[in-house]
C-alpha cells in the first residue's frame, strides 16, 4: 500500500513521524542509487558505506528541512551519491599522495581518526558519561564500539564474532563514533573532570 | 558501447554533465544490484535514534545545520 505513496506523501509521512515510509523510500529508489555508486566506485564494500552515508544524508536533511519539494526526490539522492562518490574519491587521492606511497591501507586512515575522536571525547574522567550515551546507539553500533574500546578486539575479531564484513565492521565504528561526537555536542555536555 | 568516464573524470564535471551523467544512468535501467539488508537496517537505526520531530535542541535527534 505504502509502495504506491508517491515520494512527496512518503516524505510528509517521515516527517510525521512515520519511520516505516523511510523504509520504503529507501525500498524504492535503492537499487538506482547502489547501482549508480556501485558503477562509480566499482567496489561493492565500499558502495555499501557511500550508500550509507549517502541515506543518512538524506535522513539529516530531511529533518532539519532543508529538502524543498520539487517532485525531484531521486535526482535529489542521486546528486547526494554523486558528490559522496567524488568526496571519497578526493579523499583517498589526497591520503595516498600525503603518504607518498602507491600503498593506502584503510586501517592506517581510521586509525588516526580513531585517535583523534579519542582523545577529544574519552578521557579517564569521562567514561561514565560516555558509558551513558553509548546506551543511545543502535545496536550494532554499540556492539562494535564496545567490543573495539572496552573489549580491545581488532576489527577483523569484531567482523567475525558479528559475522560481518571487516567493512561494515569499520562502518559500524566510524557511524557510532560520529553519532557519539553529535550526541555530546547536541546536548552541549561538557565531558571534563572540571 | 558508451565508455564509463573514470573518476577522475567525473570529478571534473560541471553541475549540468553530472545531471546528464546521472540522467544517462538512470535511463540505462542498468541498476539492478541492491546493498546488503544490513545496510539499510543500520540507516533505519539512525533514523529512529535521530528522530526529534519538533526540532528540540538537546534531544538526540537534533540537527542544527
Amino acid at each position: 500500500m505504502q509502495n504506491q505513496l508517491s515520494d512527496q506523501d512518503l516524505i510528509r509521512q517521515y516527517l510525521d513521524g512515520n519511520q516505516s515510509a523511510l523504509g520504503t523510500i529507501i525500498q524504492k529508489h535503492k537499487n538506482k542509487v547502489f547501482g549508480y555508486i556501485l558503477m562509480m566506485v566499482k567496489d561493492k564494500d565500499l558502495a555499501e558505506d557511500i550508500f550509507q552515508d549517502t541515506f543518512i544524508k538524506v535522513v539529516k536533511k530531511l529533518q532539519s528541512g532543508s529538502y524543498k519539494e520539487e517532485g525531484k526526490l531521486l535526482q535529489w539522492i542521486m546528486r547526494i551519491a554523486h558528490n559522496l562518490v567524488i568526496d571519497h574519491f578526493r579523499q583517498s587521492k589526497r591520503v595516498t599522495m600525503a603518504r607518498g606511497t602507491e600503498e593506502y591501507d584503510i586501517f592506517d586512515t581510521i586509525d588516526m581518526m580513531e585517535d583523534s575522536v579519542e582523545d577529544q571525547m574519552v578521557t579517564s574522567q569521562i567514561h561514565k558519561d560516555v558509558r551513558k550515551l553509548i546506551q543511545y546507539l543502535p545496536e550494532e553500533q554499540k556492539r562494535v564500539l564496545i567490543m573495539r574500546h572496552y573489549g580491545s578486539m581488532s576489527f577483523k575479531e569484531i567482523a567475525q564474532k558479528t559475522d560481518v564484513s571487516i567493512n561494515t565492521a569499520l562502518g559500524r565504528m566510524r557511524y557510532a563514533l560520529i553519532n557519539l561526537r553529535k550526541l555530546i555536542e547536541e546536548n552541549n555536555l561538557a565531558l571534563t573532570s572540571d | 558501447m558508451k565508455k564509463t568516464p573514470t573518476l577522475q573524470e567525473i570529478s571534473q564535471f560541471s553541475n549540468a554533465e553530472i545531471d546528464q551523467f546521472i540522467a544517462d544512468f538512470l535511463a540505462s535501467g542498468d541498476y539492478h544490484s541492491a546493498p546488503e539488508p544490513d545496510v539499510i537496517q543500520s540507516i533505519m537505526n539512525f533514523s529512529r535514534i535521530f528522530y526529534n520531530p519538533l526540532g528540540l535542541k538537546g534531544f538526540p535527534g537534533y540537527i542544527s545545520n
